[in-house]
């Protein structure tokens, strides 16, 4: 064997080794259109994807978005590239469609920086009263969530991804925005989030 | 005491648990996109075949139209053409050539989950979940009971986020989605003590389904 077809082996393997199951799901559905690579990339993201969308707007938005990021992942599959991160791709498509949403129709003012627009007291307040209704409704009581959604905006957005395991880099991108930014962002989140799980 | 960044990140997976398993309405939305993204996906292939054909119809027809009254029409025409046709194939040619390497690297990705799930949740009206989860759970076990297993394969388990990531000799990989290892663990077919690491035998039916999946006493002779 040649030096440079071991070498072109040796970086092949690199390549493949470093593909994720998504990837690879996104780049077999990219080459062929087939049903099967879609329904599993699917049932693999859907839920965070609905789940992110869902702390950022509300479940009748959430739903429409999320079918509409899934039919731009149909439409543009040939943008998709080896070596792109699938989960981050189908992340920066589903903010953007959102925003897009909010632009159109107004309905929530998405740029909101504002660190302490309310009191930790009037927050937990507002926390208190969105579980009640979950309880109400029969739904399970889930304070992380209620209060994950009473951040600010962009505060919310930036913490949503990195738990969800997102690196500060990716976040940056997806929501194009400064690292340091980002950063900043997320760590007023993480302490007002804290002070409202404390108080409760 | 302070809540630490693990813990943060503890209660975020089980709030996205939460809110999988107990609101029905999110599952049936989610089921409602799914079947909405898939038909949207048949349509499109559906749509690339019939433009496909036009464009075959449209060639036939200025070949039967052509005549000697428009020969030089039809020689210009032609270079036009040929100049398009060659582009196209050139960037056919080179879209293909990514294609390919892309379908021979990633060509080895199996999916096993519950056939028609989405379904049985868009339908089924009882807020329950368990009882849904068993509604499926019930319906993959009666069509699994009849079937016997055909093959037997060594495989490592690789990673347990979310779902089970088996890799085999070949670098085959098989991805069990989380309700379908729920179910099989319910009904006893998963066997032994298994943790990202551990080598297991996968026993298929016919159909290529998954009908168990056991610690393996061989070790995996790659």
């Amino acid at each position: 064997m040649s030096i440079g077809v071991s070498l072109q082996s040796l970086f092949q393997g690199k390549r493949e080794k470093a593909l994720g199951v998504s990837e690879r799901l996104m780049l077999q559905y990219s080459a062929k259109g087939d049903e099967a690579s879609l329904a599993a990339l699917f049932d693999l993201h859907s839920i965070k994807l609905f789940y992110f969308l869902k702390v950022l707007s509300d479940s009748t938005i959430a739903e429409d978005i999320c079918q509409r990021t899934w039919i731009k992942v149909i439409e543009h599959r040939h943008l998709f590239k080896s070596g792109d991160n699938f989960q981050a791709w189908l992340f920066t498509i589903g903010r953007r469609a959102l925003i897009d949403e909010f632009r159109k129709n107004a309905k929530l003012e998405y740029s909101n920086e504002a660190v302490e627009t309310f009191l930790p007291s009037e927050l937990v307040k507002y926390v208190q009263s969105s579980v009640e209704d979950d309880v109400a409704k029969g739904l399970e009581k889930d304070l992380f969530k209620a209060c994950l959604e009473q951040l600010p905006y962009k505060q919310k957005e930036a913490l949503s991804l990195q738990l969800e395991g997102f690196n500060l880099s990716q976040i940056a991108s997806i929501c194009g925005a400064q690292k340091e930014t980002v950063k900043t962002r997320i760590r007023y989140a993480k302490d007002s989030l804290k002070t409202m799980l404390e108080k409760l | 005491m302070s809540i630490s960044d693990k813990e943060l990140q503890e209660a975020f997976r089980r709030s996205q648990q939460v809110y999988k398993q107990n609101d029905s309405s999110i599952q049936k939305a989610n089921a409602r996109v799914r079947a909405n993204v898939l038909k949207h996906n048949k349509a499109k292939a559906n749509g690339s075949a019939t433009e496909r054909m036009f464009a075959s119809v449209a060639s036939h027809l200025r070949t039967y139209f052509a005549s000697s009254t428009l020969r030089f029409t039809a020689v210009a025409f032609a270079i036009v053409a040929m100049l398009g046709v060659y582009n196209i194939g050139t960037f056919q040619s080179r879209h293909s050539q990514g294609m390919q390497t892309a379908a021979y690297s990633v060509d080895i990705v199996h999916y096993h989950g519950f056939e028609g799930e989405d379904k049985l949740l868009a339908n089924n009206a009882n807020n329950d979940y368990q009882a849904r989860f068993n509604a499926y759970t019930r319906q993959y076990v009666e069509s699994s009971l009849v079937a016997k297993a055909v093959t037997e394969q060594p495989a490592t388990l690789q990673s347990q986020n979310g779902y089970w990531l088996l890799v085999n000799c070949e670098n085959q990989q098989v991805i069990v989605s989380e309700s379908l290892i729920a179910s099989l663990d319910i009904n006893g077919r998963i066997e032994g003590d298994i943790n990202v690491g551990t080598q297991v035998a996968l026993a298929f039916d016919g159909q290529g389904r998954i009908l168990s999946i056991k610690q393996s006493t061989k070790p995996l002779m790659c």
